[in-house]
């Protein structure tokens, strides 16, 4: 049987099979367009990275054990190579457990020594479909963080707006833990799964993580990937829904 | 002895509630009607050996976009009707794109086609859609009547 430590945070079991030496953790949620999703998933593949920590909770997330390669796995997981993580989930979060599990993430990273939490997504926009190259845009609970790497990527600017979802909860306790944490949000269809946009947040990683992972496969790829995510973007569809994600789409009370 | 003393019978009133408990949480995690719909849905599909395509539906004031994704539909099978009211697309699907995405499933192999029928905001003017193909997107325009 393998060995493992565990711990309990808000709830949620933190299953470490390995000791976590992390010092950026991805997050690749289900969200607009799937974009953190397939970011993960990319970036998982293409550098060979091991599952080290299982995240589940039996009355939170739905009754699911993952089967991958024969075992059994829980539900979210992060994965790592050398001092970089990346977070996944099989199911998306339901509504009622995104504050418990987003503090309980923020949490868990600030105790295991993570320094930066990066948050990948999508900025759903009903004109994804005319622009070749989708737009970066860049948030983050440090501002001499964001301004750091701005420099290196030249976002667009996100004055105004509201977020709304895990990466919100996520931003606003990393605030209150002091730990950094980026957003880097992509246009994005807001329905249908977008690699042309994850590649866009990729590229950004290799610039700001000094990467070398090539996305020429994932733009290739595309339909076969879009074929095996739509129905998790059908089930992310429904939760975006009932999480009040319609708040995006409007402006803020008060504007400049 | 009475029941509000026994013992046994609060303790049972207290397993009953901590049960209570444990099947709210459960079913608060997802919207019971929503996940019975997908269950019904994905059923129905697979056992017709065909799945719904993913579309997007945008209200542009005097008219309609809607977008289509079709990913490995073979494109000379794309059929798309759009009525008044409604649209209705089926596709025929690549065989080894369905194999690729799916290698684990064998159920999922039987898969030939896209099939879904939508309900659109509003009525739309058939005689003046337009309607232009990017990748695996169908983007289709229509003014509102």
């Amino acid at each position: 049987m393998p060995r493992f430590y565990e711990e309990i945070v808000n709830g949620f079991l933190f299953q470490e099979y390995d000791a976590p030496e992390i010092d950026t953790l991805i997050l690749g949620l289900p969200d607009v367009g799937l974009v953190g999703a397939i970011t993960a998933i990319h970036l998982i593949k293409e550098l060979n990275m091991k599952d080290i920590v299982g995240i589940d909770n039996y009355t939170a997330l739905p009754p699911v054990a993952v089967i991958m390669e024969g075992k059994p796995k829980l539900p979210i997981r992060i994965y790592a190579k050398d001092n970089l993580g990346v977070l996944v989930t099989d199911v998306p979060l339901a509504p009622s457990s995104i504050p418990l599990f987003s503090e309980a993430l923020v949490r868990y990273a600030k105790s295991r020594g993570v320094k930066t939490l990066i948050s990948v997504t999508g900025l759903g926009n009903p004109g994804r479909i005319e622009i070749e190259k989708p737009n970066l845009y860049l948030i983050g609970s440090n501002q001499d963080n964001v301004k750091q790497f701005s420099e290196k990527l030249n976002p667009k600017d996100i004055n105004q707006g509201i977020l709304v979802g895990p990466y919100a909860i996520i931003l606003k306790e990393s605030i209150r833990l002091n730990l950094n944490n980026i957003v880097l949000m992509v246009d994005s269809f807001i329905d249908i799964p977008d690699p042309g946009a994850a590649a866009v947040a990729i590229e950004s990683l290799n610039k700001i993580l000094d990467l070398d992972i090539d996305v020429t496969k994932l733009l290739e790829e595309e339909d076969k990937i879009k074929l095996r995510l739509k129905e998790l973007m059908k089930e992310t569809k429904n939760v975006m829904a009932r999480m009040g994600k319609t708040y995006e789409y409007r402006p803020t009370l008060i504007y400049t | 002895m009475s029941a509000r003393g026994d013992p046994f019978e609060e303790m049972l009133r207290r397993i009953y509630r901590e049960f209570r408990n444990i099947i709210d949480q459960i079913e608060r995690v997802y919207d019971e009607e929503a996940l019975e719909d997908v269950f019904y849905e994905r059923t129905r599909q697979y056992s017709r050996g065909s799945i719904e395509p993913l579309i997007s539906i945008f209200d542009m004031g005097d008219s309609i976009r809607i977008i289509i994704d079709l990913p490995g539909a073979k494109e000379s099978t794309i059929d798309v009707r759009v009525y008044e009211d409604y649209i209705h697309v089926t596709a025929s699907l690549d065989e080894r794109m369905v194999k690729d995405a799916f290698p684990e499933l064998s159920w999922a192999h039987r898969i030939r086609r896209f099939e879904g029928r939508y309900r659109l905001p509003a009525r739309i003017d058939v005689r003046r859609i337009t309607m232009e193909k990017k990748g695996s997107r169908i983007i289709l325009t229509a003014p509102k009547i």
